[in-house]
């Protein structure tokens, strides 16, 4: 008999009854946006495997809480954003002495456009790619790299941005200028050739 | 945050209208302009690249998770309502204790009469005739005197009553 797959709506009501094994399907389902979410804030897999972990466990606490207005990935989502923005704060507290709001040597103006001419032929590993996107992300400051992935991996507004960071619509705005003026420069070697 | 980091940024996320978009454009040099067409070209890398990353070890993380949500399950956290009793109860004891306090106390703490500090000895009789006691009242200071001839000290567990 083909049985049809539950809804996250019909699993999250099953959990809200202590039903563990509802839950455990909806972090099959979830974990590899919130994973990958995390990730790309964090810039590290092992601690974006403990608080991707953390997350559903959080979520399974609050439950109760989950009224069914949003998706229940939306809600999760929150939840995952909300929590590695803490963590970067928590690192942003520590005393690093290491980026700033706008980071040095970056002028504004500057032209990031890459000064060596693009070879014909040259193509680009996928794994590349990858590697030199996750490096160039590394090498922003937490709070810069937050407001980043929100906005251009998971497509939120400033608005929403500022909401989840904490901070002004204007300082969003200025952040994403230099983490993307940063990002540029870090991948200036090939990013035309993407 | 300069006029330009404002403009730049909501052009490169596609918020201007036709008209301030053309209108920036028309303010940048070709290699900015092409710094904007390889952006979004990088934007799509990243996103790409989001899509691309998987959980590792997906059996372990949701193993981790599964342990320990069942063991919150096997020892439930105490309910709102439990703790909104024990809040109640301990008010109760406060306001009891406070109850009480003001009851007993202010006898504890009452102002105690001259007779309460004042020592009479009735009888300075020593047992041992080797040994004489002499009393002596010293009203001023609140207090008596014994003085003891025929020992050179009082042993500990000796009662002196």
């Amino acid at each position: 008999m083909d049985e049809e797959e539950p809804t996250d709506e019909e699993l999250v009501r099953r959990s809200k009854l202590g039903n563990t094994h509802a839950f455990d399907e909806l972090v099959t389902r979830h974990r590899r946006r919130i994973f990958a979410l995390v990730y790309q804030m964090l810039g590290s897999a092992d601690e974006a495997m403990d608080v991707a972990q953390e997350v559903f466990i959080r979520a399974w606490q609050s439950l109760e809480g989950f009224d069914g207005r949003h998706a229940f990935s939306t809600w999760l989502h929150r939840i995952a954003t909300n929590r590695a923005i803490d963590i970067c704060r928590m690192r942003a507290r520590r005393p690093q002495g290491e980026w700033s709001e706008t980071p040095d040597g970056i002028d504004a103006a500057s032209r990031t456009t890459p000064s060596t001419p693009e070879r014909p032929g040259d193509s680009i590993d996928r794994a590349e790619v990858q590697r030199r996107i996750d490096a160039a992300l590394a090498t922003l400051s937490p709070d810069h790299r937050a407001v980043l992935v929100l906005r251009e991996i998971e497509d939120l507004s400033y608005e929403e941005i500022a909401e989840r960071v904490g901070c002004s619509h204007g300082t969003v705005m200025s952040r994403l200028f230099h983490a993307r003026r940063k990002m540029q420069l870090e991948l200036r070697d090939f990013y035309e050739r993407l | 945050m300069s006029d330009f980091e404002h403009d730049h940024t909501r052009w490169l996320d596609g918020q201007m209208s036709e008209t301030e978009r053309r209108k920036f454009e028309a303010s940048l040099d070709a290699a900015a302009l092409e710094e904007g067409v390889a952006w979004r070209a990088l934007r799509e890398a990243m996103v790409r690249r989001a899509g691309e990353i998987e959980t590792p070890s997906p059996d372990f993380f949701n193993a981790g998770i599964l342990r320990e949500i069942e063991r919150e399950v096997r020892s439930p956290r105490a309910e709102p309502k439990r703790w909104f009793s024990l809040a109640w109860a301990g008010a109760g004891c406060l306001a009891a204790a406070a109850l009480l306090s003001a009851v007993c106390l202010p006898g504890a703490f009452r102002p105690r009469s001259e007779a309460d500090f004042v020592s009479q000895v009735v009888s300075a009789r020593a047992a041992n005739p080797a040994i004489s006691a002499y009393a002596f009242q010293a009203p001023d200071h609140r207090g008596a005197v014994i003085w003891m001839e025929g020992t050179d000290y009082i042993p500990g567990d000796e009662r002196v009553r």
